[in-house]
């Protein structure tokens, strides 16, 4: 058996999993729970690459991974998941900023009433800043469907917010 | 062209800058320690290998140990076998409620809502007048854990699942069962079923992920063979990881027809099964799925229990062989995030959004087109899945600023007037 690959998997958890962690705070709305699925990503990575070696592609088996977790993990919520889940934009100290944090928390309420698939586009590309590809392999889907869903998405943020407003 | 240009632009700009003030402040999670971690999982389909190769005389002293125990708690009219060591939160099996279940007849038309909102009892409302009539009380020592709640044709059994008090996160869930009275009034709530053990579960197919470029999908499926073995502690698990739970998760609850039976989405580190229940016996029976349920609903005839996924809707016979669920036939995603509302005819319901309205979809079981049964103007924070009664006739959703109530058989819209907190972020009404 191979040895365990503590040190590939330390240095990609050190370069990869708080990135993770915010992409599924973005995904699920619960910084615990996000918690939750990055590290059982990583779990399962381990275990996968304990029996079979490692991935082509590790970080982008993660990325798929925690997409994955994040879409079982609001399954199991399925209460908090009809209502919604808030995206509270941390407070900042500097009064000025109010006015910006207001029209965050409008962007992020927004991305919450998108489609699963069009917030997961605009989360892997906007934050992240992956690629069309690399998109559609995390989530499964061509590449000319990651473009069409992210103008929609697009598009579905502008009439939201407008209608905000 | 250029104004939409700068618009888009605009719009990215202000997607990149909510993404990170939202998580500048979130912390990288705990290091796990990967020399513990994955032992322990690898023990856990390891050992019980090798101890089913011992020679099985060394095990009797324990057997008759354990079988003495038993006699002895039973002898004392005890409520079951002791200590589950499963991190249930209490030592004691619960006794769960067999038999004794009268059928229900569907209500003409539902006249009670039960409001959630993930922190208190739920209540039980008067739909004609918003009236808080009763609250339902789970079990004593448990507690409503919200991830199900539903009722049946009658609009008066209430099925929600708890969980026991100051139990753990990964403990297992319990479905209690209530009447509620003419009068609104609760009944003594029941626990009728509880979650399986994934290993009780049939084994899973691997979970399909992925695209070129991407992981495998064996890859990122559980591990094989976890299923069906004995269950292992993880020890020793390390501090910083969250070991796999034993217990998958309810994910949708649905009574039959006359309320004698549950089926149950459950969804767990080693896949996601359908479960039906008989609860006049207690038997089980489940069938394992490639990929997570959205919904579930019984066919009015009781006969068939129709399933959703994201791409996927099949009808699954509860009397046929216990095995992977039929493979069904794949239809076009519901195009809205929070999935869809699945009828007793097999059509789906969901809410979209397009261009500054919000509508109601009607997404026929037979692959016909999509029709729209109600439209209006989005308004914040206003878009939710409608909820459906049991007989799947009657539909209630909030309707921009208010609350309406659609008949699906004529067609007739009702408008309803709650009380100023039923709008409140995280309150949830089903019936």
């Amino acid at each position: 058996m191979e040895d365990l690959p503590a040190d590939a998997l330390s240095a990609l958890f050190q370069s990869h999993a708080r990135k993770l962690v915010h992409v599924a705070v973005l995904l699920v709305g619960d910084e615990g729970l996000a918690e939750e699925v990055v590290q059982e990503a990583y779990l399962g990575l381990h275990r996968r690459w304990k029996r079979k070696g490692p991935p082509e592609n590790p970080e982008a088996y993660l990325r798929t991974s925690v997409v994955n977790g994040c879409r079982s993990a609001l399954r199991r919520r399925q209460t908090a998941r009809r209502a919604r889940i808030p995206h509270p934009v941390p407070e900042s100290a500097a009064d000025a900023a109010t006015l910006r944090r207001e029209e965050q928390a409008e962007v992020l309420a927004a991305l919450d009433r998108l489609s699963r698939r069009q917030r997961e586009v605009l989360v892997l590309r906007f934050y992240l800043g992956l690629d069309d590809t690399e998109i559609g392999a995390a989530l499964g889907v061509s590449r000319g469907t990651v473009s069409s869903t992210i103008s929609r998405a697009l598009r579905g943020m502008e009439d939201l917010l407008k209608g905000q407003r | 062209m250029m104004t939409e240009k700068t618009t888009m632009a605009d719009m990215e700009h202000r997607l990149r800058a909510a993404f990170e003030a939202r998580t500048a402040g979130v912390p990288a999670p705990p290091e796990p320690d990967w020399d513990a971690a994955p032992a322990s999982r690898t023990a856990r389909l390891r050992t019980p290998r090798l101890r089913v190769r011992r020679p099985r005389l060394l095990l009797l002293p324990g057997l008759a140990a354990a079988a003495m125990a038993v006699l002895l708690v039973v002898g004392l009219g005890g409520r079951g076998g002791g200590g589950r060591g499963d991190g249930g939160g209490q030592a004691d099996e619960p006794v769960l409620t067999v038999g004794a279940v009268t059928p229900v007849r569907p209500a003409a038309s539902p006249t009670l809502l039960f409001r959630s909102d993930g922190v208190h009892p739920t209540r039980v409302v008067q739909a004609a007048t918003g009236r808080t009539l009763g609250t339902v009380e789970p079990p004593a020592g448990y507690v409503q854990d919200w991830t199900g709640l539903t009722s049946a044709t009658d609009n008066r059994t209430l099925f929600f699942t708890v969980k026991a008090k100051g139990g753990s996160a990964s403990s297992p869930q319990y479905v209690a069962r209530t009447r509620v009275d003419d009068k609104g009034h609760p009944g003594k709530a029941q626990l009728v079923a509880r979650v399986p053990r994934s290993q009780n579960l049939p084994t899973t197919s691997p979970t399909p992920t992925t695209t070129p470029g991407s992981p495998s999908p064996k890859s990122v499926a559980r591990v094989p063979g976890a299923r069906g073995l004995p269950a292992v502690s993880l020890s020793p698990a390390p501090a910083t990881t969250y070991p796999p739970s034993e217990w998958p998760r309810v994910t949708v609850l649905a009574p039959s027809p006359d309320a004698t039976r549950l089926a149950l989405a459950v969804s767990g580190h080693d896949g996601n099964d359908l479960v039906v229940r008989d609860l006049r016996t207690g038997k089980e029976r489940a069938w394992s799925s490639r990929s997570g349920l959205d919904a579930i609903s019984w066919s009015d005839d009781g006969r068939h229990v129709h399933w959703s996924t994201d791409t996927r809707v099949g009808d699954l016979d509860p009397q046929s062989k216990e095995d992977s669920l039929p493979a069904g036939r794949k239809v076009p995603a519901t195009g809205d995030g929070l999935g869809a509302v699945l009828l007793p005819s097999g059509d789906r319901l969901t809410t979209l959004y397009r261009t500054g309205n919000v509508q109601i979809v009607l997404l026929p079981s037979d692959g016909g087109g999509a029709r729209v049964l109600d439209e209006w103007k989005v308004v914040p924070r206003s878009l939710d899945l409608p909820a459906a009664d049991a007989t799947g006739k009657h539909i209630f959703y909030r309707r921009g600023d208010g609350w309406a109530r659609l008949n699906l058989t004529t067609g007739k819209r009702t408008a309803f007037s709650l009380p100023a907190d039923s709008t409140q972020r995280g309150v949830v009404y089903t019936w």
